[in-house]
């Protein structure tokens, strides 16, 4: 019986179960020796290679793999995306500043509570119909300057 | 950017420096059977209670509410009896120099008043009407 060389292959990878002869024997063994030559030739050339040069390969591959760990990777990966926001919050707070406007008030002087006390200066005070005076009417929130006028009619009629 | 920002606030203080925000408070002051004072009359609670209001234990606000001063315009006050102009003719961060007029219910010129006042203090003007008393009670920042 002549055996195949695909089926002699089979049988020398494991694959197959093949009833050798001599030649085919003969074959099987020289295809084991080609094997463990070219295995022995790959080993030998991996261990030509050297260390420090297989680490820089793994660092390459394990960069392009994942980003760098922490924040400084974080950062270094979304840094468009931070500018772009803190610039953009920049120009939303400089715009409420300048659109802001004046504080609504609900009530009369609710508003305008605290003062920074200091006496008033009446630089001009005329009262055709009457004669005035000027009080300083002093409490804990401080003075207030009060001008009171007397109209010339109702002196006349207490009079 | 901080060159941006640092404009836009200089510029906003600039036009804050244009005008004032006031508030105002028409007040009318009789005598009653029992004192009586409006609850929107509380900041000036104290004040009322001393010469020359103490004649008087009754106030009611008439009139009264926020108004904004813009520089050198003046502004009307309809006011429940008679009127008042308020100018703002200048200011600084703390304080205010104001011209005032105020007319009665009758039309008459009551008082001309040019002040500098603090900013945030109250400022009163008043003036008889008959048995009665009439206030005008202003404060700006």
């Amino acid at each position: 019986m002549t055996e195949r060389d695909v089926d002699l292959m089979e049988h020398a990878d494991g694959e197959a179960e093949v009833e050798l002869g001599a030649e085919g024997r003969a074959k099987v063994a020289a295809v084991h020796e080609l094997g463990e030559l070219v295995r022995g030739r790959l080993e030998a050339a991996a261990d030509d290679v050297p260390e420090a040069r297989l680490a820089r390969m793994w660092a390459d591959i394990d960069k392009q793999l994942a980003p760098p760990p922490g924040p400084r990777g974080w950062f270094e990966r979304y840094r468009g995306y931070v500018i772009t926001a803190a610039v953009s919050a920049g120009a939303v707070a400089a715009l409420a500043l300048v659109l802001r406007g004046p504080a609504p008030t609900t009530q009369a002087g609710a508003a305008l509570a605290t003062a920074v006390h200091g006496p008033s200066e009446i630089e001009d005070l005329d009262t055709p119909n009457g004669t005035s005076t000027v009080f300083n009417v002093a409490d804990e929130d401080g003075s207030t300057t009060v001008i009171w006028v007397t109209s010339n009619d109702s002196v006349g009629s207490d009079q | 950017m901080k060159w941006l920002v640092l404009a836009l606030l200089i510029s906003s203080s600039a036009f804050a420096d244009e005008r004032a925000q006031c508030s105002y408070l028409e007040i009318s002051a009789t005598n009653g059977k029992s004192a009586a004072m409006d609850p929107e009359l509380q900041p000036l609670e104290k004040k009322l209670k001393k010469p020359p209001f103490a004649s008087w234990n009754t106030f009611h606000k008439l009139s009264g509410g926020p108004v904004v001063l813009d520089k050198l315009k003046a502004e009307t006050l309809k006011l429940g009896q008679g009127a008042a102009s308020l100018l703002l003719r200048d200011r600084t961060d703390t304080r205010l120099e104001l011209t005032i007029s105020i007319d009665g219910a009758d039309g008459k010129r009551v008082l001309d008043n040019k002040q500098s006042v603090a900013a945030g203090d109250w400022v009163v003007w008043g003036h008889n009407v008959k048995d009665d008393g009439h206030i005008l009670a202003l404060v700006c920042k």
